[in-house]
């Protein structure tokens, strides 16, 4: 069909647009963009569909760089362990830190990561490579894992956004280099609903639809004269969000539809209600949801810190473990929890306490989703410094998630300028986790 | 002494998507990849170096490059480092590989072998290839046509296995029983069926139990009772795993029929008329099966401390 189209503009090529094409080429614009896009067209073959053990993945980010020793990789009575203690769990041989004494029940169903490693110590390039397994580089942007699950198996409910976002900033979700379409929904305020869902006050449905339809004949010009992927991906948008607000499943959005206990259980913090909304998007078919917790950052005060920052997470994250096992829904949803990189093992006196920037070892969390729980992978020697048994790379840990969702790991998509990328950048899976 | 040198080794291992491939993309893909600069090619000498996979095929997939283990056994180390006048040096063109880069590829290939794909425990996968076994894959028109039909996602489970998944999520109004006896045409082939929400009735049940590769089954908040789950039970489908009751009407009387399908691995009871009595009941009769009869929710959160405001210490 598309096709067909774009041979039909060929016929119809006036002189302008040859010299306007002509000029891009000149210049060293891309020339008729679409042209490129059709060759990607025609080369892209079927996107093989793999067995998948998960069908969605809550992606719970803790921007900053969490500490590991603090968290899951506790080493008592080592000297980089500061006045942190561990605490044992419902699984053997597997020990969370005193701030986790919720999720220390449920440790059973959850696997731990301690050997995680990046190359990475700064925040930006660090949270752009967890969140991409590419590095950052200035000549193109990588897609979120997020965005890869969209592009390759599409979405389950073609009302609601294929990805979303909650509380999150530059360098987390994004679409990178694939279409607009595809870009993930980001929400500020999980308690707020989705905002500019409804009809303004005083616009009746139909006076809404006329203003649609008057829109759609103005762009109707534009879009005959200057028709291309990126204007027809904008319009699907539009579409996509008139859709949305006359449906039933905007209701996903609304968490004050959830009882207050179940509310207060989840935490009433940015965080908690962040993941009861994930929790809601998941059933309803959205099937990747970042929710961040920010402030990890704990260069100073970093044991006062971790008082605060520990407990919304331990009961986020205990809840939603709860919630989604009990609709049966964990067997199919990856929860995820991870961070840039982790701090420093040494304790830094100067600044009262604090931990630094340590990409070298750090810890992550998988449960759910075919995972099987109860178990620590990977190890770090007795201080958290070095890793010592099983290291998993930042590009292992998005392949893990990709295998998971039966992702193609081989299987390449070209950038808009031609460029060949895979999801997870040919990580290997951390297959034991299964 | 061996020991040592180990752990120096695994202090700073060479990891090969971020040391070896740059090396190898920026020096050998012009000839040595299935494309370069996205435009496809036939690699040179049928020698590939643009993924793992594809480095330990070695040449024409007979001859192999890279010796896992052994830099001294594979013929690549030995090519980079001849003589840039050489006529079999590599790369042909521009100058030899430096010193640090050939150091790198050896270290990579003489650490390289520990860490390949760790072999699972257990497939998750087996179960799904054993029952597909032997079962003629649908027609891709009575697919589509179901789908048509329904308002259903159907999809395989993978590429070339004949069972399909088959789910509502979309728009869970167009799930009646008219919809699921549509689905009967695909009865050999449904192995997860997600019937959540729907508008579904206990006499679907009758055409649910004749599915003989069902093995997941998602009946949650729908009008299913007790009559629609002894149906199941009784007749059901045998290979049947995992059955989402949540949000049902179901009690006791009606789960003790469950007892007959001896493969349930999980059922889910919370917020059905199901009690403790019935679910411990089923437990001795089925000891295998997990059974989610509440929502574990933690305690609620005892009185916060006013100061308590995550990220509220900002730190450069």
């Amino acid at each position: 069909m598309r096709l067909k189209r774009q041979f039909d503009r060929c016929d119809d090529c006036t002189r302008r647009d040859f010299v306007a094409g002509a000029a891009k080429g000149l210049l060293g614009l891309s020339a008729m963009p679409w042209l490129t896009r059709l060759a990607a067209a025609a080369e892209e073959a079927a996107i093989p569909l793999g067995p998948a053990t998960a069908r969605n993945v809550i992606y719970l980010y803790m921007a900053g760089g969490m500490s590991h020793l603090d968290t899951f990789d506790t080493k008592p009575g080592a000297a980089t362990q500061g006045p942190t203690e561990a605490i044992g769990t419902s699984a053997d041989g597997v020990r969370v830190s005193q701030h986790f004494p919720l999720l220390a029940r449920r440790m059973d169903r959850v696997a731990v990561i301690n050997s995680m490693n990046s190359t990475q110590g700064a925040h930006e390039q660090g949270r752009y490579f967890m969140h991409t397994g590419y590095m950052l580089r200035g000549t193109i942007q990588h897609p979120s894992m997020g965005a890869w699950l969209e592009r390759m198996r599409g979405r389950l409910n073609p009302t609601l956004p294929g990805h979303v976002v909650v509380g999150g900033g530059a360098g987390t979700a994004s679409r990178g280099f694939f279409d607009a379409s595809m870009m993930p929904l980001p929400i500020g305020d999980p308690t707020a609903g989705l905002s500019n869902s409804r009809r303004a006050e005083g616009v009746s449905e139909q006076r809404f639809e006329d203003r649609i339809h008057r829109l759609e004949k103005m762009n109707a010009g534009f879009r005959e004269r200057y028709d291309g992927k990126a204007l027809d991906d904008y319009a699907k948008i539009y579409e996509q969000a008139v859709k949305l607000m006359s449906s039933s499943d905007l209701a996903a959005f609304d968490i004050a539809q959830e009882p207050a206990a179940v509310r207060d259980a989840y935490g009433d913090d940015r965080f908690g209600q962040g993941c009861l909304l994930a929790r809601r998007l998941v059933e309803r078919g959205v099937r990747f949801v970042e929710v961040v917790s920010g402030g990890w950052d704990t260069h100073s005060e970093n044991f006062e810190q971790m008082e605060d920052l520990c407990p919304p997470v331990d009961r986020a994250l205990s809840s939603l473990l709860a919630d989604l096992d009990a609709r049966g829904l964990l067997d199919e949803t990856l929860v995820v929890l991870t961070t840039e990189f982790g701090r420093s093992p040494d304790i830094s006196q100067d600044r009262a306490n604090g931990r630094n920037h340590y990409p070298k070892a750090f810890s992550a969390l998988m449960a759910g989703g075919g995972v099987r729980g109860g178990r620590t992978y990977g190890r770090t020697d007795a201080e958290g410094r070095e890793i010592v048994e099983s290291p998993v790379t930042v590009p292992d840990f998005n392949a893990t998630i990709a295998h998971a969702l039966g992702l193609p790991l081989e299987h390449k998509i070209f950038s808009p300028s031609g460029r060949p990328f895979t999801v997870a950048d040919k990580g290997t899976p951390v297959l034991a986790l299964f | 002494m061996t020991t040592l040198l180990l752990l120096l080794l695994a202090a700073d291992p060479v990891d090969f998507a971020r040391d070896v491939a740059p090396i190898l993309e920026a020096r050998c893909y012009q000839c040595h990849a299935a494309e370069y600069k996205g435009k496809a090619r036939k690699p040179k000498g049928d020698l590939r170096l643009d993924s793992l996979e594809v480095i330990l095929r070695g040449s024409g997939g007979k001859k192999p490059v890279v010796v896992m283990g052994h830099p001294e056994k594979s013929e690549l180390m030995r090519r980079i480092a001849l003589p840039g006048d050489h006529e079999d040096v590599m790369p042909p063109d521009g100058e030899t590989l430096p010193e640090a880069e050939r150091d790198l590829l050896r270290r990579w290939i003489a650490e390289a072998a520990p860490k390949q794909a760790q072999p699972s425990a257990n497939d998750p996968f087996a179960l799904w290839r054993s029952v597909g076994e032997g079962v003629p894959a649908a027609p891709q028109a009575a697919i589509e046509a179901a789908a048509k039909a329904t308002g259903a996602r159907i999809e395989p489970l993978f590429d070339g296995s004949p069972l399909l998944r088959v789910d509502f999520i979309a728009d869970p109004a167009r799930g009646d029983d008219r919809a699921v006896a549509a689905l009967g045409a695909l009865r050999k082939n449904i192995a997860i069926l997600s019937l959540g929400d729907t508008k579904v009735t206990d006499s679907s049940i009758a055409e649910v139990a004749k599915m003989p590769a069902l093995l997941r089954l998602d009946l949650q908040r729908t009008a299913v009772t007790d009559k629609g789950v002894g149906a199941l039970g009784r007749s059901g489908p045998p290979e049947l795993r995992r059955l989402n009751l949540y949000g049902t009407a179901v009690t006791d009387a009606g789960i003790a029929a469950l007892a007959g399908l001896r493969h349930l691995e999980s059922l889910f009871l919370w917020e059905s008329k199901a009690t403790g009595k019935g679910a411990s009941a089923l437990r001795a009769a089925l000891p295998g099966c997990v059974i989610h009869l509440e929502r574990d929710l933690p305690p609620p959160e005892g009185p916060r401390n006013p100061d308590a405001n995550p990220g509220r210490r900002r730190n450069k």
